[in-house]
C-alpha cells in the first residue's frame, strides 16, 4: 500500500522519538543512585543527593514510557491516514 | 552545621558515576516536539549533576578530613549525629562539614539502626539532663514508631534499655525535687519514654497489648534485669493498652511496688522514700482516669487490697478520682459499685491514717471523698433496695461511716450531680414505691445526722443542709412528676430556716431542733407529692374541681408532721369514697412513705 508524505513524517517521528527513549533506557544517570547510597555515604546532603538521583532516574523512566507510548500513537496515525487516502477513489 | 560522613573510596567511584552520567546528559538531543517535556527533565538532571552533587562530590575528595580533635569539636557525640559517627568511628570513613542540614522530620533505616547503636553507649546521665537533646531523640522515636520496619532496625540495634530508662526515670524523680511540677527535664523525660514505647510497641505480638486480665508487666517491657516499679510505670502508660490489660497490669505493677515499700519483696523502686515528686503510682494510675472502663476494671480487682490506692500515692487525690470514675453510675452497675464502695467504707471504718500508715506523699483528708462515693448509691443503702447483696442491717452502720465527717457530709450536700445521677439510674416502680424509697432515704439520713452529727458544731450546717439536698433532689427526681412542683418553695423555706434550727447551746437541743427541721423536710416532701397527685386525678377526672385542696405543710409549727396528719385524716374523708375509699388508700400510702412514725416524728410528738 502506498505511503501518504503526511504519513510518511508521523512515521519517522515515531522512529525519533523511539530512539530518544532507547537513549534516555541506557543513561548511566539511571544507575547513579546506586554509587550514591549509604554504602558510599551518609549525612543530609548525601541523603538529598541519593534522593534527587533517583526522583530524575523515575523522571526519565517515566519520560521513556511516554515516548514510546507517543511512537506508537504515531504509527497508528500515519496507518489510518494512509487507511484513508487508499479508500479515496482513484483520479485516472 | 551538620556533618556527613564517607568512605573515600565509594566517594571516587561516586565521583566517576557522576561525570560519566554528566557526559552522556549533554549528548542527549532531540527537538521534536513531542519530546520536550522528556528533554526538560534530561536537562535538569544534568544541571543538579553538574551544579551540585558533582561540586560536592570534588570538594569531599579534595579537602582533608575532619580530625579526631575537630570531630569532637563538631559534637560528634551529640545523638543526632549518630550515623556520623557509627560511620566515622565504626567504619572508619572520614568525615567533614555537610552544607545542608539535617532534615528532622525524616528519619533513614540507616539513622534508625545508628540511633540505636548510638544509644547504647550514649552517656545516659547527660543525656538525662539535656532537654534539647531528649526532645530531638522523642521526636525522632515517634518517627521511627510510625514505620514498623523503621523501629525493627532500632530494636535490632538497641539493647540499652536497663540502663538508659533507669538513669531517665532516676533524673526523672530528680527533677522534682525543688518543684512538685517538675521542670523542662521532666517533660522532655517523658517524651523519651513515649518515643522509646512507640518504637518498642512494634515488637509486641497484638494480643500482649489486649491480654485483659491475663495481662503481665513482664510481657508487654522489655526484658530489663533492674526491673524498678517507677521505671516500668513510666513505660506501661506510655502503651497503647486496652481497659482490662491497663487495669490488670496496674495492679499488679503496683502491688509489687506496696510490696517492697513495707519489705515483703526484695528491691526497691527509685522513687520510694523520695519526699517531693510523684512516685509509680502517681505516674501510672492517672492513666485510668482518661479511661472508665479501666478505672472500673482497676477498682473490682484493687477492692481486695486497697493499699494499693491509699498506701501508695504521694497525692491521694488520684485514688480518690479513680474510685470516683470507678463508681459513676454513667460506667458501672448496682453490683460492681457495691464490690467498691462497701470494701471502700469498710478500710475507712477505723481511720487508717491513723496511725502506723501513710501515703508516700501526704494522708489526705478523705472525708469529702466518702461524700462524694456514697453520692449515687444513697437508696441502695436502704435496707428495702435489691440492688445491692449487702446484709440490709449492715448498710446504715455503712454509711454512717461516710457520713461522720463534717467534710463528708459537706462534699455530699454539694455533689448533686452524681447523687442525681444514682436517683435517675435507680428509682423504678410505680410513684408511690419512688416516693417510699425517697421517704425512707431521707428517713435513714435524717436520723443517721441527727444521731451523730448533731453534737457536732461543725457538722450541724453540712448535716442539716444535706438532708434539705436530698429532699429537694429527691422530689425533683422522682420520674413520674408526681412530686417536684412545689418541692422547690417547699423545701426551701426549711432550708432558709436552717441556720436557726441547728443552734443550739447543748447538744439535747441541737438533737431536738435536727428532728424538728427533720420532721419539715419530710413533711413538706410529703405535701409536695400529695398535692402533685390530686393535680393528676383533676386531670384524669376522678375528683371533681369542688375538692378541698390538699393539706399543706406548716412550717410555723413545732411539729408539722403531727398538724399534715391530723389535716390528712380529715382531708381523706372527703374524697369519693370516703376515707376508707381506694383515693384514700392512694393518698395515704404516698403520705406514709414519708412520714411514718420515724424516730424524729416520734421526738418531736
Amino acid at each position: 500500500m502506498p505511503t501518504t508524505p503526511a504519513a510518511d513524517r508521523l512515521r519517522q517521528r515515531a522512529a525519533v522519538l523511539r530512539h530518544l527513549a532507547t537513549r534516555l533506557q541506557s543513561l548511566r544517570v539511571l544507575t547513579s543512585h546506586l554509587d550514591a547510597g549509604p554504602d558510599t555515604w551518609v549525612g543530609p546532603s548525601p541523603q538529598a543527593c541519593l534522593d534527587d538521583l533517583r526522583a530524575h532516574r523515575v523522571a526519565l523512566l517515566h519520560h521513556v514510557d511516554s515516548l514510546h507510548a507517543e511512537a506508537r500513537r504515531f504509527v497508528r496515525l500515519a496507518d489510518e491516514i494512509d487507511a484513508q487516502a487508499a479508500a479515496l477513489p482513484r483520479i485516472s | 552545621m551538620a556533618l556527613l560522613a564517607y568512605d573515600p573510596d565509594g566517594v571516587g567511584r561516586l565521583h566517576l558515576s557522576l561525570t560519566r552520567a554528566l557526559e552522556q546528559l549533554r549528548t542527549v538531543g532531540c527537538t521534536d516536539p513531542a519530546a520536550a517535556e522528556a528533554m526538560r527533565s534530561v536537562r535538569r538532571a544534568a544541571s543538579q549533576v553538574d551544579q551540585v552533587w558533582l561540586p560536592l562530590v570534588f570538594r569531599l575528595l579534595s579537602t582533608d578530613p575532619l580530625s579526631s580533635a575537630q570531630r569532637r569539636n563538631e559534637h560528634i557525640h551529640a545523638l543526632d549525629q549518630s550515623l556520623i559517627r557509627v560511620m566515622a568511628e565504626g567504619y572508619g570513613w572520614a568525615a567533614q562539614h555537610d552544607p545542608l542540614s539535617d532534615d528532622v522530620t525524616r528519619v533513614t533505616a540507616e539513622e534508625a539502626r545508628a540511633l540505636g547503636a548510638m544509644l547504647n553507649s550514649v552517656d545516659e546521665l547527660a543525656l538525662a539532663n539535656d532537654p534539647e537533646q531528649l526532645l530531638w531523640l522523642a521526636g525522632q522515636l515517634q518517627i521511627i514508631g510510625r514505620d514498623p520496619a523503621l523501629s525493627s532496625e532500632f530494636l535490632a540495634n538497641f539493647v540499652n534499655w536497663d540502663i538508659l530508662t533507669y538513669v531517665l526515670a532516676d533524673q526523672r524523680v530528680q527533677s522534682y525535687r525543688d518543684d512538685w511540677r517538675g521542670n523542662a527535664v521532666t517533660q522532655a523525660i517523658d517524651a523519651a519514654f513515649g518515643g522509646l514505647m512507640t518504637v518498642w510497641r512494634h515488637s509486641l505480638p497484638e494480643q500482649a497489648l489486649h491480654a485483659g486480665e491475663r495481662a503481665s508487666v513482664a510481657s508487654l517491657l522489655p526484658p530489663t534485669q533492674l526491673g524498678d516499679p517507677y521505671v516500668q510505670a513510666l513505660m506501661l502508660r506510655a502503651l497503647p493498652l486496652d481497659s482490662a490489660t491497663l487495669a490488670a497490669v496496674t495492679d499488679e505493677l503496683l502491688l509489687t511496688w506496696l510490696a517492697r515499700k513495707h519489705d515483703l519483696e526484695p528491691g526497691s523502686s527509685m522513687d520510694q522514700g523520695v519526699e517531693n515528686g510523684p512516685n509509680a503510682a502517681d505516674v501510672l494510675l492517672p492513666a485510668l482516669l482518661a479511661d472508665p472502663a479501666a478505672a472500673v476494671a482497676f477498682a473490682d480487682r484493687a477492692v481486695d487490697h486497697l493499699d494499693v490506692l491509699f498506701d501508695t500515692l504521694a497525692d491521694p487525690g488520684i485514688g480518690y478520682q479513680v474510685l470516683l470514675l470507678a463508681t459513676d453510675p454513667a460506667h458501672t452497675t448496682p453490683l460492681a459499685a457495691e464490690r467498691v464502695v462497701v470494701s471502700v467504707l469498710r478500710y475507712f471504718e477505723t481511720d487508717p491514717y491513723h496511725p502506723g500508715m501513710d501515703t508516700d506523699g501526704y494522708p489526705g483528708t478523705y472525708g469529702p471523698f466518702l461524700g462524694e462515693l456514697v453520692a449515687p448509691w444513697l437508696l441502695q443503702f436502704l435496707g428495702s433496695n435489691t440492688d445491692w447483696a449487702t446484709d440490709p442491717d449492715y448498710r446504715s452502720p455503712l454509711l454512717a461511716i461516710a457520713l461522720r465527717d463534717d467534710e463528708a457530709l459537706q462534699r455530699l450536700t454539694e455533689a448533686t450531680q452524681r447523687m442525681a445521677a444514682g436517683f435517675a439510674r435507680t428509682l423504678d416502680g410505680s410513684s408511690q414505691q419512688q416516693a417510699q424509697q425517697i421517704g425512707e432515704l431521707l428517713t435513714m439520713i435524717g436520723t443517721l445526722t441527727v444521731a451523730q452529727q448533731v453534737a457536732d458544731a461543725d457538722a450541724r450546717p453540712h448535716a442539716f443542709s444535706m438532708l434539705w439536698t436530698i429532699g429537694d433532689l429527691s422530689t425533683s427526681l422522682i420520674k413520674n412528676p408526681l412530686v417536684g412542683i412545689a418541692a422547690g418553695a417547699a423545701l426551701g423555706y426549711v432550708h432558709d430556716r436552717l441556720d436557726d434550727a441547728t443552734t443550739g447551746p447543748t447538744a439535747e437541743q441541737v438533737r431536738t431542733t435536727g428532728e424538728w427541721t427533720m420532721d419539715h423536710v419530710l413533711t413538706a416532701a410529703a405535701a409536695n407529692c400529695l398535692a402533685t397527685l390530686v393535680l393528676q386525678w383533676r386531670a384524669a377526672g376522678r375528683v371533681g374541681a369542688t375538692l378541698a385542696a390538699p393539706p399543706t405543710a406548716d412550717p410555723s409549727t413545732r411539729c408539722p408532721s403531727t398538724h399534715y396528719l391530723r389535716d390528712l385524716r380529715d382531708w381523706v374523708a372527703t374524697l369519693p369514697g370516703g376515707a376508707d375509699g381506694p383515693l384514700a388508700e392512694e393518698a395515704k400510702e404516698l403520705v406514709t412513705a414519708f412520714i411514718s412514725g420515724t424516730s424524729a416524728q416520734e421526738h418531736c410528738s
